[in-house]
């Protein structure tokens, strides 16, 4: 392996070092992104999951590799989240408690959106939870909490477009909608094994996708009416104090931060 | 017999060695991923450490990044603004070392300093000290 001369090392150092310390909060920046990866990653989970459910396995994805990797998928999402979730309480600027993580309605910043993060949480770690102890569940139990998988996903999804302060990128809002996609996909493949009984898939069939379609259109009525709208920072229920400690902007107009968009 | 265990003992081998691999690009990736939208955030949003005023154009688009922004210009254009709100956290951390934001005039000019023989300053009507050109940064 070819070694740097000092020089450069110290110059990659000083470059690194600025880049961790210099700029508005590190940590901040850190929330958003490992928020957005952690709900790529639990994606990539219940595409892997329904494939489970229907029995897939290819010469390129064997059973055992298709179910090892959904596991470790979920436990990775599960650590972007715990990243997500510390670097959203070390920073110091919304004042968000470690308890705020798990405890639905117990921060001020935010309250119903962040309750919905903290409220997908606990669903997350009931499902890892029951799949970690699943030899020693009854299979109905484990079965059951794993159908809340289905309900972690949206609830996450609103999550995100509700706190983030970044739901008007354009390329955020797309690979989120990417996101969706993927998992209606998912939703819809395995509506098709839900049950033996012709009639009863139809139906079930019919009533899923029905929900998918409420969802997916209660989710564009609520972005075009919520985040992308100024004055979400207010309507979300950032507090007063954050909209403009200093000098007090009406929310949605110039001059506002990242934070209280 | 055993040549059959020994190769479905290879087989699951190969296997478990697939998930590892896999797995370990998945995480490599998504770390990446991670770093790449860290950046892409800074870059498109000022971030609630910024002092945002008037003039803070990034802010007033809604987070999109300008074109042609770099990092320096985003955060320039949020920083410009004199009479801006500046956050809590931004207050702990202006005295910082944040070189490349403008600065702003002072707002008063600064008090003649007293005059002494030792240190006699120049009056208005000295000659203006010549221009250097080299050893600033």
């Amino acid at each position: 392996m070819p070694r740097l001369p000092d020089g450069q090392l110290t110059f990659a150092a000083g470059h690194l070092l600025a880049a961790t310390s210099y700029g508005p909060s590190p940590l901040w920046y850190t929330a958003r992104a490992t928020g957005v990866v952690a709900l790529i990653l639990l994606t990539i989970a219940v595409a892997l999951g329904v494939a489970g459910t229907a029995r897939l396995s290819t010469d390129l994805l064997p059973a055992i590799v298709r179910s090892g990797l959904h596991r470790n998928v979920s436990l990775l999402a599960v650590a972007f989240i715990a990243v997500h979730v510390l670097s959203s309480v070390l920073d110091p600027y919304a004042g968000i408690k470690l308890t705020s993580a798990v405890v639905p309605f117990s921060s001020d910043y935010r309250p119903f959106w962040l309750s919905l993060g903290a409220i997908a949480f606990d669903m997350l770690l009931a499902l890892i939870l029951t799949s970690l102890l699943r030899s020693r569940l009854p299979y109905r139990v484990w079965r059951a909490v794993h159908w809340s998988g289905y309900a972690c996903w949206p609830v996450a999804l609103w999550h995100g477009l509700g706190t983030g302060t970044d739901s008007r990128l354009s390329w955020l809002l797309l690979l989120e909608g990417g996101c969706a996609m993927v998992v209606a996909g998912a939703v819809a493949w395995r509506l098709n094994l839900a049950a033996e009984d012709p009639v009863r898939r139809s139906l079930v069939r019919a009533a899923g996708l029905a929900g998918m379609a409420a969802f997916a259109l209660a989710t564009v009525v609520f972005v075009a009416l919520g985040p992308l709208q100024p004055g979400w920072a207010r309507r979300a229920g950032t507090p007063a104090s954050m909209l403009g400690s200093a000098h007090p902007a009406p929310a949605g107009t110039p001059g506002q931060t990242g934070a209280s968009r | 017999m055993r040549e059959y265990v020994s190769s479905a003992s290879r087989r699951r081998d190969a296997r478990l060695g697939r998930i590892r691999k896999l797995s370990l690009w998945i995480t490599g990736g998504a770390a990446a991923a991670s770093l790449g939208m860290g950046t892409a955030f800074a870059h498109a949003i000022p971030g609630h450490t910024t002092t945002t005023g008037a003039s803070g154009r990034a802010a007033s688009t809604g987070g999109t990044a300008t074109g042609g922004s770099t990092a320096g210009g985003s955060a320039a254009g949020n920083t410009t603004g004199n009479a801006g709100a500046a956050t809590q956290h931004d207050s702990a951390r202006k005295t910082g070392t944040r070189h490349r934001h403008k600065l702003a005039p002072p707002a008063s000019a600064p008090a003649a300093a007293p005059s002494s023989p030792a240190r006699a300053t120049p009056g208005p009507s000295a000659p203006a000290a010549p221009v250097v050109s080299s050893g600033g940064s």
